[in-house]
């Protein structure tokens, strides 16, 4: 399985996917995307991300499952989670699953990318 | 046996207590339908907010530097909308949340710049800044934030056009005090003993939420709001926030109660 410095987002929102690919890619990131948690799982299955930034709420399985779903088979990947619903019981699980941020939409776009170039340089 | 009958005037007491407790009731369920609404219409909105402000995030770091200043400005007023309806957006979430805060230390200077970044005021309205250099809080940052750029929100709004907003914050050992003044057409005693009320408003494209939110964010941070103001004489807003040990390097006396309150 190739290993590059990689980045895959999962977002069923194609406008959240676009903006945030170009500008992780601006900063020089490799980046891939996935609208729910199969196409997601198909991507790992081709090859491992450092970090991956799934949104809580997708069809099919939610972002959560599916971290627990990856997480085996891929240790090294770290993942960040973003939410449009700050207040949902899946919003309150996700800071208890070992993740290294909840961020919530509107996302800072600074925040996210000093966080996924932290992860991915360190 | 004779039956004990109640007097006239304790029955109506009876009648107007049921009446004020069944109001008390309607406005509870009132409230939490619309925090409910509010709260899912908010995470709906938040999506396409999500995308316009990554939108313009990238295309302020691709333009050229020789770019004409009023594209740049453009794109800024762009972002201070975008901010503005963030900050609606947040009332409406936190309206329905049981989200407890999560506090930590944190620079009373950067929430204030950020509430500041957060609402959409005329050019004519200066705003005046005393705050404690290095004064600290211990509080959820972007709950507080919040709960201020409602209340400079508010005072921009009441100032229509020119004047000024004075945000001063002054520390003791026990007590952390930050005071938003303006000197606009200040409220009448019947709108005064109102403004916490949700859903009233002065203004008619106003929500009618912000200093409901005021009072939930900064009750939910251990601190009080009062407001104070007279027709003619402007408005303040005083939010005290008790200190603790560990903010003051030393022991207060209100420490243990809140620590104990906070359990």
């Amino acid at each position: 399985m190739e290993k590059n410095s990689r980045v895959l987002l999962v977002d069923d929102n194609l406008g959240m996917l676009e903006t945030l690919s170009d500008i992780l890619e601006s900063h020089g990131l490799k980046v891939d995307t996935a609208t729910n948690g199969q196409e997601a799982t198909q991507k790992f299955q081709v090859q491992s991300y450092d970090v991956a930034v799934v949104d809580i709420v997708l069809p099919g399985i939610s972002g959560l499952e599916l971290i627990r779903k990856l997480r085996p088979d891929h240790p090294d990947t770290r993942f960040i989670v973003i939410t449009a619903y700050t207040d949902t019981k899946l919003a309150r699980e996700a800071h208890e699953e070992n993740v290294v941020g909840v961020l919530y939409k509107p996302l800072d776009p600074d925040k996210l990318v000093t966080m996924v170039k932290g992860l991915v340089n360190g | 046996m004779k039956k004990r009958t109640r007097s006239g005037k304790t029955k109506a007491a009876d009648g107007q207590l049921a009446l004020q407790l069944g109001e008390e009731r309607l406005k509870a369920e009132r409230l939490a339908t619309i925090g409910l609404l509010a709260s899912r219409l908010s995470g709906e909105l938040r999506q396409p907010l999500s995308v316009i402000r990554n939108a313009i995030y990238f295309l302020n770091i691709h333009l050229s530097t020789d770019v004409d200043d009023k594209v740049r400005k453009h794109l800024g007023i762009m972002l201070r909308e975008i901010n503005g309806a963030t900050r609606l957006v947040g009332n409406l979430s936190y309206l329905g949340s049981t989200r407890p805060p999560e506090r930590g230390m944190s620079d009373i200077e950067v929430i204030v710049a950020a509430a500041l970044d957060h609402i959409v005021r005329p050019p004519e309205v200066r705003i005046r800044l005393a705050i404690k250099p290095d004064a600290m809080l211990f509080c959820d940052p972007s709950q507080v934030r919040l709960a201020l750029a409602n209340i400079i929100s508010n005072s921009a709004q009441a100032l229509q056009s020119e004047g000024e907003i004075k945000v001063i914050c002054t520390q003791t050992a026990t007590e952390t005090r930050i005071e938003v003044t303006d000197n606009g057409p200040g409220m009448t005693r019947d709108v005064l003993a109102q403004v916490f009320e949700p859903l009233f408003t002065t203004a008619e494209h106003r929500t009618g939420l912000g200093m409901t939110i005021v009072r939930h964010l900064v009750g939910a941070n251990g601190g009080t709001v009062e407001v104070k103001s007279e027709p003619g004489k402007g408005t303040t807003v005083l939010l005290r926030f008790a200190r603790f040990e560990h903010e003051t390097g030393f022991p207060t006396k209100t420490n243990s109660a809140h620590q104990a309150k906070e359990g």
